[in-house]
C-alpha cells in the first residue's frame, strides 16, 4: 500500500488511529505490529510470511546475543543474525543478477531464479541487523518482547521506505512514549506537506519524465530537461515520502531521524551526502565504514573503505551495473573532493553550487537508466554526440508547460518557502489559516489521486 | 494559547474531513458509469483468496476506490484548475482549452498507424471493389487540432504529411481535400465533431467530387438540451455548452434508416431524438456509433447508391449527402468484420467513400 493512495488516506489510516488511540497503552505495539502486517500484506501477500520469518529469526538471536553478551557465543549468534538477514537479502535481490553476470563471463547457461523483489526489504533488512548489531555492541539493550521488536520492525509509517530507523532511537519509546496534541497537530501537518510534496510536484515531474521516455521527438535539450526533472522528481518523491514517514511517527508519539536536508543547496558531493537519504548514509558509516577502520587509517586503506561503502551504497540501491557505476562515481567524487577539491569549493559559492547540481544532475542518469545502452544512449544525446537537433517542438512545448513547476520545484527545495512559512506562522491570521490550507492541500492531493494514472513511488523497488 | 489552538483546529478539521469523506465512500451509493468521463466506472472486486493471493483483488480494490471517491467530478474539477491555473500547465490529461474551444492533444503521427488503416482500406477495396465499376474515393477529415494547435503554440500532428502519406499509400483512390473548406468554427467547442450545419458546403464539395448534385435546401432546427461534448466532461472545466443543431429537407423527412446493431435490421429516422438524453447527444445522428446503417431515398431523382466506410463524422454528413443518392450505406468496421459485409454492399453500387477522421487514422487499430 502506498501512503499516497486513496484507500490508505481515507480508510487504512483512519481505522487504524481509531483502534490505536482506543486501546489501552500496553495493547499500542500490538496495534503497531498487526496493522504494519496488513499494510505489507496489502502490497505483498505472499511475502508477509518472510517478514515474521526475518523478525522472529532475529527476535530470537537477539535473545541469545543479550544472554551471551560477553562470550563468544554471542559473536556466533550475531554471525549466524547477520548471515541470515543478508543472505536473503543477496538471495532475493541479487541473485539473479548474480547468475546473468556469471552466465555472460563463464558462458554458462544457469536458469535465473526469477524471484520477485519483497518490496522494502532493504529497509527492513538493515534495521533489524542493525538492531541485532547494537544488542552485541552493548549500545541497545534486548527486546524480550517480541510484539515491541515487531512492532520496530513493521510498523508502518517506515516500514517500505524509510528513512532507516535505529533501534536505539526508538527503543525508549517503543516502551514508553507519550502522545500529545502538539505531536499528532505537527504530524499531521508534516505528513500533508510531504503528501502534496509527492502527489502534486514529484508525481507531475515523473508524468513528463514518462512523456520522454515514450517520445520520439527527442533532443539534446530535451534530454537535459528530463534529467532536471528526474532529479526533482526523485527528490520530491523521496523526501515528501519521508516527511509522511515521520510526520505519522510524530502521530503515534515517535521521533524519526530527518532524511533529507535540503541536499540541492550544497556545495560539494560531501556536503550533499551528509543532507541526502541522511539515514542511509549513516547506517553504512556505522555498521560498514567505522568498522573498517573509517578515516583513521592509511590513506589507501581510507581510499579502500570510501570505494567499499560506496559500491555497497550503490548495490543497496538495486542488482544492476548502473547503481554500482553510480555508487563508485560518488565513491570517487568523494575521493577526489577529499584529496583536493574540497578545500577550492569553498571559495565560490555559487560555482560550487552548479558544480554540485551539475554532477548530482549526472548522478540521477545514471540512476534511473534502464540497461548500460540506454546509460550511453542518454550521455550521448546530453554532450551532443549524436545527430540529434539541439530542440525539438516536444521540447518547446513541455518546457513551456512545465516551467511554473520546474521553478517551484527548484525553489522548493530551498529553506526558503520554510523561512517563509515559519515567519508567517508568527501572525494571528494563522491560527486558522494554516488548518485551512492544510486541508485545502488534503483536497487538492485527493484531487491529483483520483484523477491520475502516474503514482508510482521511486524507492519502493529498494 | 494560540498556537494550542491551531493544533486542535488542525486535529478537528483532518478529522471532519476524513471522516466525512470516508463515510460518503464506504455507504454512499455507488456508479457503474461516469457521463462526465464517459467511461465505465471500476467495480469493487468480491473477495478471492486467489484474487488476494495474486494481489488483484488489493488493485482492483484501491481503482474501485479512486473510481467510486465521493464528489468526484468537482475533485476532478479542483485538480483540472491547480494544473492549468495554479501550476500554469498546458494541457490537464492532454486536455487543453484555446481559442474558446476544449481540445485534445493529438501528437505524435504514427505512421505504423497509417499503415494500419491503409492496409484495412485496401483489403476492403481488394476484396468488394477491385473488379467492380464503382468509383472510389477517399477523404480525410481533420480534426480541430488542425486549426488550433500548432498557431496557439501547443503540439500538434504535421497533417500535410499525414495526408501526403495516405494519399500516397490509397493511390487506388481519388482523393478528396475537404481541409481548406473547414475551420476551427465548424467545430463544437467542446466536442471532437464537427457541426453538420457548418459542413453544408463540405458536403456539396464530396457530392460535387463524386459527380453528384445536391439540390435541396436545409431547414435548421435546435435541440432543446444544451450540449456537452466529449472533452467537457475530460476537461472537468466550467465551459459554456454547446447547442446542438441539426438539419433537415424533404429526403431527410422522407427518407427510410434501418440499423443492424446486433445483426438484425431495426427502422429508425435520421434524427433519432431519445438520444438526446443519452450518454452522447451527438448520437441523434443517425443512431450514433452503428455497424450497418442504411438510408433509402425513395424521392431521390437519381438512382445512384453510396457506399461509405466511416468513423462517427460521417453520422452528421450522411443526411446532408442523402438528397443525391437512392441509397447510402454507411459501414463503420470497428463494429462489424469486414469479412461480412457481403450481405450489406450491392453489387451495383456506383460510388465508395472513405472518410475517416485524422483521429481514427492516427489511432487505427480498432479499424482491425
Amino acid at each position: 500500500m502506498l501512503f499516497s493512495s486513496i484507500t490508505f488516506l481515507y480508510i487504512f489510516l483512519p481505522c487504524v488511529l481509531a483502534v490505536y488511540f482506543a486501546v489501552p497503552k500496553k495493547l499500542k505495539n500490538s496495534v503497531l505490529l498487526l496493522s504494519g502486517l496488513l499494510f505489507y500484506a496489502w502490497g505483498e501477500p505472499k511475502y508477509v510470511f518472510l517478514m515474521i520469518f526475518v523478525i522472529v529469526f532475529n527476535y530470537v538471536c537477539g535473545l541469545f546475543i543479550g544472554k551471551y553478551r560477553t562470550k563468544s557465543v554471542a559473536k556466533i549468534f550475531l554471525i549466524i543474525g547477520i548471515a541470515a538477514d543478508f543472505l536473503t537479502l543477496a538471495y532475493f535481490k541479487y541473485a539473479n543478477f548474480f547468475v546473468e553476470n556469471f552466465n555472460a563471463v563463464f558462458g554458462t547457461e544457469i536458469p535465473l531464479l526469477n524471484v520477485v523483489l519483497p518490496v522494502g526489504i532493504s529497509f527492513y533488512t538493515f534495521q533489524i541487523a542493525g538492531y541485532i548489531i547494537d544488542v552485541y555492541k552493548g549500545k541497545a539493550e534486548v527486546q524480550k518482547n517480541i510484539i515491541s521488536l515487531g512492532a520496530y520492525t513493521v510498523m508502518f509509517p517506515q516500514l517500505v521506505a524509510g528513512p532507516i530507523v535505529r533501534y536505539t532511537d526508538i527503543n525508549k519509546a517503543l516502551t514508553a512514549r507519550t502522545h500529545t496534541i502538539e505531536k499528532a497537530a505537527s504530524g499531521l501537518r508534516r505528513f500533508i506537506i510531504g503528501l502534496s510534496k509527492k502527489v502534486i510536484i514529484a508525481n507531475s515531474f515523473g508524468e513528463l519524465c514518462r512523456i520522454f521516455g515514450d517520445s520520439g521527438d527527442k533532443s539534446i535539450a530535451y534530454y537535459w530537461l528530463y534529467a532536471i526533472s528526474f532529479t526533482l522528481q526523485i527528490y520530491y518523491d523521496f523526501s515528501g515520502y519521508s516527511d509522511m514517514a515521520i510526520g505519522l511517527g510524530k502521530i503515534f508519539g515517535f521521533d524519526f531521524p530527518e532524511n533529507f536536508n535540503f541536499p540541492y543547496i550544497s556545495r560539494s558531493v560531501t556536503e550533499f551526502w551528509r543532507r541526502w537519504h541522511r539515514s542511509l548514509g549513516s547506517w553504512f558509516r556505522d555498521y560498514l565504514y567505522i568498522p573498517l577502520g573509517g578515516s583513521r587509517t592509511t590513506k589507501f586503506r581510507h581510499i579502500r573503505n570510501i570505494l567499499v561503502v560506496w559500491l555497497a551504497t550503490g548495490l543497496w540501491h538495486g542488482a544492476a551495473w548502473n547503481f554500482l557505476i553510480w555508487g563508485l562515481y560518488f565513491g570517487i567524487l568523494l575521493i577526489i573532493e577529499k584529496v583536493w577539491l574540497y578545500r577550492h569549493l569553498e571559495k565560490s559559492s555559487v560555482l560550487s553550487r552548479v558544480y554540485l547540481m551539475f554532477l548530482v544532475i549526472i548522478g540521477f542518469v545514471i540512476f534511473n537508466a534502464g540497461s548500460m545502452s540506454e546509460l550511453l544512449e542518454y550521455f550521448g544525446a546530453m554532450f551532443g554526440l549524436t545527430d540529434i537537433p539541439f530542440i525539438s517542438d516536444e521540447c518547446i512545448y513541455y518546457l513551456k508547460s512545465y516551467i511554473v513547476l520546474i521553478i517551484i520545484g527548484g525553489v522548493g527545495a530551498t529553506p526558503l518557502p520554510g523561512k517563509i512559512a515559519s515567519r508567517l506562522s508568527e501572525r494571528r491570521i494563522m491560527t486558522c489559516a494554516e488548518p485551512v490550507v492544510l486541508c485545502i492541500l488534503f483536497i487538492v492531493c485527493t484531487s491529483f489521486l483520483i484523477d491520475n494514472s502516474f503514482n508510482p513511488f521511486l524507492y519502493f523497488r529498494f | 494559547m494560540k498556537i494550542k489552538i491551531k493544533y486542535y483546529l488542525t486535529i478537528i478539521f483532518m478529522i471532519l474531513l476524513v471522516l466525512t469523506f470516508g463515510i460518503m465512500l464506504i455507504f454512499g451509493e455507488k456508479s457503474i458509469y461516469s457521463k462526465a468521463e464517459r467511461r465505465k466506472l471500476k467495480e469493487f472486486p468480491r473477495i478471492s483468496f486467489s484474487g488476494i493471493e495474486s494481489g488483484k483483488f488489493m488493485s482492483d480494490f484501491e481503482e474501485a476506490v479512486a473510481d467510486n471517491f465521493p464528489l468526484r467530478d468537482y475533485l476532478r474539477k479542483v485538480k483540472a484548475y491547480t494544473v492549468t491555473k495554479g501550476l500554469m500547465q498546458w494541457d490537464n490529461n492532454g486536455i487543453y482549452t484555446c481559442g474558446g474551444h476544449i481540445s485534445k492533444l493529438e501528437y505524435p503521427l504514427r505512421y505504423d498507424m497509417l499503415d494500419n488503416a491503409a492496409k484495412h482500406f485496401e483489403k476492403i477495396y481488394q476484396s468488394y471493389f477491385k473488379d467492380t465499376s464503382a468509383e472510389v474515393y477517399f477523404s480525410v477529415v481533420p480534426d480541430k487540432n488542425m486549426y488550433l494547435a500548432k498557431e496557439n503554440g501547443y503540439l500538434s500532428l504535421d497533417y500535410s504529411s499525414l495526408i501526403s502519406y495516405m494519399k500516397k499509400k490509397t493511390a487506388y483512390m481519388k482523393y478528396i481535400d475537404i481541409t481548406p473548406l473547414l475551420s476551427a468554427d465548424d467545430y463544437y467547442t467542446t466536442d471532437s465533431h464537427w457541426k453538420q450545419e457548418c459542413i453544408t458546403d463540405t458536403a456539396d464539395y464530396i457530392a460535387n467530387e463524386m459527380g453528384t448534385t445536391l439540390t435541396d435546401k436545409y431547414i435548421e432546427n435546435t435541440a432543446d438540451n444544451v450540449f456537452y461534448g466529449v472533452y467537457y466532461g475530460q476537461s472537468a472545466l466550467n465551459f459554456p455548452p454547446d447547442t446542438l443543431k441539426y438539419l433537415t429537407n424533404e429526403a431527410t423527412d422522407n427518407c427510410t434508416v434501418t440499423i443492424y446493431p446486433d445483426g438484425a435490421g431495426e427502422n429508425t429516422t435520421v434524427y433519432n431524438m431519445d438520444k438526446l438524453t443519452d450518454k452522447d447527444p451527438y448520437e441523434i445522428f443517425l443512431s450514433g456509433a452503428q455497424p450497418i446503417v442504411e438510408i433509402e431515398n425513395p424521392d431521390s431523382a437519381s438512382d445512384k447508391k453510396l457506399v461509405i466506410f466511416r468513423d462517427s463524422f460521417a453520422s452528421s454528413l450522411a443526411p446532408l449527402l442523402i438528397s443525391g443518392y437512392s441509397k447510402i450505406t454507411l459501414i463503420d468496421t470497428r463494429y462489424v468484420q469486414p469479412s461480412l459485409l457481403g450481405q450489406f454492399i450491392d453489387s451495383d453500387t456506383d460510388d465508395v467513400l472513405f472518410i475517416y477522421s485524422t483521429l481514427i487514422l492516427n489511432s487505427s487499430l480498432s479499424l482491425g
